[in-house]
């Protein structure tokens, strides 16, 4: 059975070339675009295999705050409010040591910044996933 | 004040208000318990000639300044402003600058003298008593006297008037620092969402042109092919010029403290241990002795990164029987009261006489270009800006390891290191 990676980005119609060669190697990527989305479908995150997730994203459409950093809202609500424990790989442009420290602080199993090659982005990602195999 | 930028804002208003009303303004920063006074370009200028030839006695200034620092040490423990007589017999006002966290800059100016026979009365009974104190002369204290008679005159009024506008001058000035403050944050925003828009674009092209060379690796023409590699390694040298300016740009003014370096040594590893394995390359770190200097941390966790990651980077890559290493060693500077930090790798080599062109901006190295791991030339010369103001120094040393001619491409022992002063200029700690 294919594994599948939850892939939380605002930008897949401008940069999805980047995860073609984990598509082409068999694994089912699954897109949400916005944070709601993927906050509505926490179970779906819970049983997947690996969550690629962005930090940067534009605010919800809720209004709702989620600070300078969404995509590290998201993952804190996920790890202490939800329980969820799947590996997490993080893949964004923020490259700031402080912001690092906090992810590895909730479990990030990598962080991967952009602009990485898709075998790269391939390579480490099954590196992740074979780890928590 | 925070920062560098704030300090230069600070001194710029006083000097605007020392130039408008002719008054003499000193500024004191309460640092690490002590005071510490500056003086702006026209305060120092409006000086009073009484202060000033009371400064040419021996002990005169002292007097003086210990006189400044209580009148500021009492701005500090009541957050209030206040006028008052000096040791001298002149007026002054004390004004409170506001902090992030609290009062740490007292602003003191005024030198005036009232023209009412009351005060004239007091005066001269400050006045015996700094000329005792002192032991002067009866010819020098009668110099020092008229000095006091020559200084600017108010009415009891105008100083009423000004004491009343304390406040104001206080919110005034504090509402230009916070606006500062502010123009700084939207600033600082605006240079990330231009980092995050061209990061997304770079992904995008160098995630096609790869996609593109690797699927068509076999039925590509190989002229094509080698465009698509420069492609590729172009892309990924802009985004590296990207990404200089943007940890520069988010880096706030410098702050120095006390500290240790240890944890800004042990961060950079942290980041760069996991880019390290997969070249198989292990990074040591191995410091002795006192690590406390006095910095300002996030500048030079900025520079310790960049040298620790050049190291990785340009390193060679190591095999599970042959594994690399890149080694950080940390000792005190033997003869000078600081401490040293290299950075040492085994890989792309620096040639002699680009030893200072490395750090100029937009220098790339050329046995690196040679290697296709070229940088975007701005890293090393912000790490250069960094260590300066500082008040260290960075030296590079690069020894081929084979015996050859011709040094392009052959293994290269590299070392950086950094020499940085425990304390700097000002720090009384």
């Amino acid at each position: 059975m294919s594994k599948t990676i939850i892939w939380l980005e605002d930008d897949t119609n401008v940069i999805d070339p980047v995860v073609r060669p984990l598509e082409r190697a068999g694994y089912t990527i699954v897109r949400f675009n916005t944070v709601e989305e993927a906050l509505q479908a926490i179970d779906q995150i819970r049983t997947a295999d690996l969550l690629l997730l962005d930090m940067i994203h534009l605010p919800p459409a809720t209004g709702e705050d989620f600070g300078r950093y969404p995509g590290l809202t998201v993952l804190r609500q996920l790890r202490e409010t939800h329980g969820v424990a799947t590996p997490v790989v993080v893949f964004s442009v923020v490259s700031h040591t402080q912001t690092h420290a906090q992810l590895r602080e909730l479990g990030v199993a990598d962080i991967i910044r952009k602009p990485v090659l898709p075998s790269e982005l391939k390579r480490r990602v099954e590196q992740v996933l074979e780890a928590g195999a | 004040m925070p920062g560098d930028r704030l300090r230069k804002m600070q001194d710029e208003l006083l000097d605007l208000f020392a130039l408008a009303t002719d008054l003499p303004i000193v500024s004191f920063e309460y640092r690490e318990g002590q005071w510490m006074g500056s003086f702006p370009e026209r305060g120092r200028a409006n000086f009073e000639s009484h202060c000033n030839l009371l400064h040419t006695f021996p002990g005169g200034r002292k007097l003086c300044e210990e006189d400044m620092c209580q009148r500021a040490a009492r701005v500090l423990e009541t957050g209030q402003g206040h006028l008052s007589q000096c040791h001298a017999g002149l007026y002054n006002l004390a004004l409170p600058i506001r902090e992030t966290e609290g009062t740490h800059t007292v602003v003191l100016y005024g030198q005036m003298r009232l023209a009412e026979a009351p005060y004239q009365q007091t005066a001269w009974e400050k006045h015996c008593e700094v000329r005792d104190k002192l032991g002067l002369t009866t010819a020098q204290g009668e110099q020092l006297w008229q000095a006091l008679l020559q200084a600017k005159q108010f009415p009891r009024g105008k100083l009423v008037e000004l004491q009343h506008r304390l406040p104001q001058i206080a919110t005034a000035l504090n509402a230009l620092i916070d606006g500062h403050e502010v123009h700084s944050h939207v600033l600082r925003r605006a240079a990330e969402k231009i980092c995050h828009e061209l990061k997304t674009r770079l992904q995008a092209m160098v995630a096609t042109a790869a996609n593109l060379r690797d699927e068509w690796e076999l039925l590509a023409p190989t002229d094509l092919r080698h465009e698509l590699d420069v492609l590729v390694k172009e892309i990924l040298a802009l985004d590296t010029v990207v990404e200089n300016l943007s940890d520069q740009t988010f880096l706030s003014d410098y702050r120095f403290t006390t500290q240790s370096i240890v944890s800004l040594l042990y961060l950079a590893k942290h980041l760069y241990e996991a880019e390290a394995a997969r070249r198989g390359i292990e990074i040591a770190i191995h410091l002795q002795g006192y690590t406390d200097l006095h910095i300002s941390s996030a500048h030079l966790q900025y520079a310790f990164s960049n040298l620790l990651h050049n190291a990785v980077k340009y390193s060679f890559r190591g095999t599970p029987s042959r594994p690399r290493r890149v080694q950080v060693t940390g000792a005190p500077y033997p003869g000078k009261p600081g401490y040293a930090v290299t950075f040492e790798n085994y890989g792309v080599g620096i040639l002699a006489c680009e030893k200072i062109k490395i750090f100029q901006k937009g220098y790339q190295g050329k046995l690196t270009q040679r290697e296709f791991r070229t940088g975007a030339g701005q890293g090393l010369a912000f790490v250069q800006q960094v260590i300066e103001r500082h008040h260290g120094s960075i030296e590079v040393e690069s020894t081929l390891m084979a015996d050859t001619q011709d040094p392009l491409g052959r293994p290269h022992r590299n070392k950086f290191t950094v020499y940085l002063p425990y304390r700097q200029p000002g720090d009384t700690a």
